[in-house]
């Protein structure tokens, strides 16, 4: 009887999962992701390889990244359990103090090209998480540096949502750095959102 | 005397279950840092030793090096790491890592001109190192809290035990070379080039870890932790280890 009912609830189970796929959270499609990354690292390399004067290429720089990386997503991330605290008011500043700053200190590391290229290597689904697109970025005569993009379309559209280099998180370095950056001072969001402003 | 390391290794092993006992890190921390006011101390330490010999020490070795010595010199630094790289292939169970490293170790003495040229990597035997801190994490010991270590930099409770370890697996440190001056020379040199190595060879990164981030502490932590539990699954991503965006 007893297994009657579980083998039932399993029945269900399978069931449900049929119908998962209707599902808003359905799972990211892991070739369009590795295709979208591919596209993405094209169009940064040729960005980084057309030297364009410094204002131009930094206004390019940033239209790619607006639209490759889930910035609101990922800026509610690596304030962890303070979001829930922040006023609705917070939130929105923060997160547009989030993108000045993600744009100031990733355009200063966008350094010279020295003719390196992205290859995808292969890509992996993650679940809800998303999907893992991996690559290695090549230069001569030095080792390639893994690069590995979690993509996600669980914002509407497909979306970086966290890059991993040689195992480092960027999205929970940042959300290390910011908790100890509020802890720094006080718990005080608002002087810490002042100062993420720059 | 292989035996009798690997004799000192399991004693660690059963001191660093004592020491590594499992430690809660907060609710949402990466990982648990009870000690973080001394933590914070040795950094401040470590960065001013940076500041005022490190640095300008690899800036000097790269300016007075050239790049084909450099090069060399950074093969046999990496050269003289395979006999403690090779014990713990042994200690992982890992046999086909540990012939490759014995490989790659004859190779390179023969072929490799002692060490400075690197041919092995050419014969498909690349350097692949692995270190006690990770043996212990392969036998799934625990990781510990957070330490920063004076002048050796972030560590972890395992990885500080590892590092001990090593010292004590590495022929080096029961091995003399020559005598008098030469003798002292080669101590020196062995405790002080790597570093200046490896300083010289991440420049960039360090500096910009180091100088140029908010608080290079919680910098320094989180790369730190996070490219040791990468290496210790292998460079096997764990998809339960990356950041759920969307979850919270």
């Amino acid at each position: 009887m007893m297994q009657m009912t579980r083998r039932r609830f399993a029945l269900s189970l399978i069931a449900l999962g049929a119908l998962a796929p209707l599902a808003p959270a359905r799972a990211t499609d892991v070739a369009a992701a590795r295709n979208f990354i591919e596209t993405m690292g094209d169009h940064l390399i040729e960005i980084l390889r057309t030297a364009k004067p410094g204002q131009e290429r930094a206004d390019e720089f940033l239209t790619l990244f607006r639209r490759a990386a889930a910035l609101p997503q990922i800026g509610r991330f690596t304030m962890g359990l303070n979001w829930r605290q922040m006023s609705e008011a917070q939130q929105a500043a923060f997160l547009e103090a989030f993108e000045a700053h993600a744009v100031r200190s990733y355009t200063k590391s966008i350094g010279n090209y020295n003719g390196q290229t992205l290859v995808v290597t292969g890509a992996q689904d993650a679940g809800a998480r998303g999907v893992l697109v991996s690559s290695a970025l090549r230069a001569a005569g030095v080792q390639d540096v893994k690069l590995d993009w979690l993509v996600s379309d669980r914002s509407g559209d497909l979306r970086i949502v966290d890059v991993v280099a040689e195992g480092v998180s960027l999205a929970i370095t940042q959300r290390e750095e910011f908790a100890a950056m509020v802890e720094a001072r006080q718990g005080d969001i608002d002087r810490f959102i002042a100062d993420l402003r720059g | 005397m292989t035996f009798k390391s690997a004799k000192g290794a399991l004693g660690v092993l059963a001191l660093s279950a004592l020491a590594g006992c499992a430690v809660e890190a907060e609710p949402g921390a990466l990982i648990a840092d009870p000690y973080e006011n001394v933590n914070r101390a040795v950094h401040s330490f470590n960065v001013a030793a940076d500041t005022v010999a490190l640095r300008p020490a690899a800036i000097a070795y790269d300016a007075v090096t050239p790049a084909l010595f450099q090069h060399m010199i950074g093969n046999f630094v990496d050269h003289l790491r395979l006999p403690v790289v090779f014990f713990n292939n042994i200690f992982q169970g890992d046999v086909d890592e540990a012939l490759a490293t014995l490989g790659r170790f004859g190779v390179n003495t023969i072929v490799g001109a002692g060490g400075l040229l690197d041919p092995a990597t050419e014969f498909g035997l690349p350097y692949d190192p692995t270190d006690f801190g990770l043996t212990l994490a392969s036998h799934d010991a625990n990781e510990g809290p957070f330490i920063m270590l004076p002048l050796f930099g972030p560590s972890t409770g395992r990885d500080a035990v590892g590092r001990l370890v090593d010292f004590g697996l590495d022929p080096l440190t029961y091995v003399t070379v020559g005598d008098g001056l030469g003798q002292t020379l080669a101590t020196v040199g062995r405790f002080t080039v790597p570093p200046v190595v490896a300083r010289s060879e991440n420049f960039e990164i360090v500096d910009q870890v180091l100088y140029e981030s908010e608080d290079s502490y919680v910098t320094l932590r989180a790369a730190y932790v996070q490219s040791r539990r990468a290496q210790a699954a292998h460079g096997v991503v764990d998809v339960e280890s990356l950041p759920d965006i969307f979850g919270e």
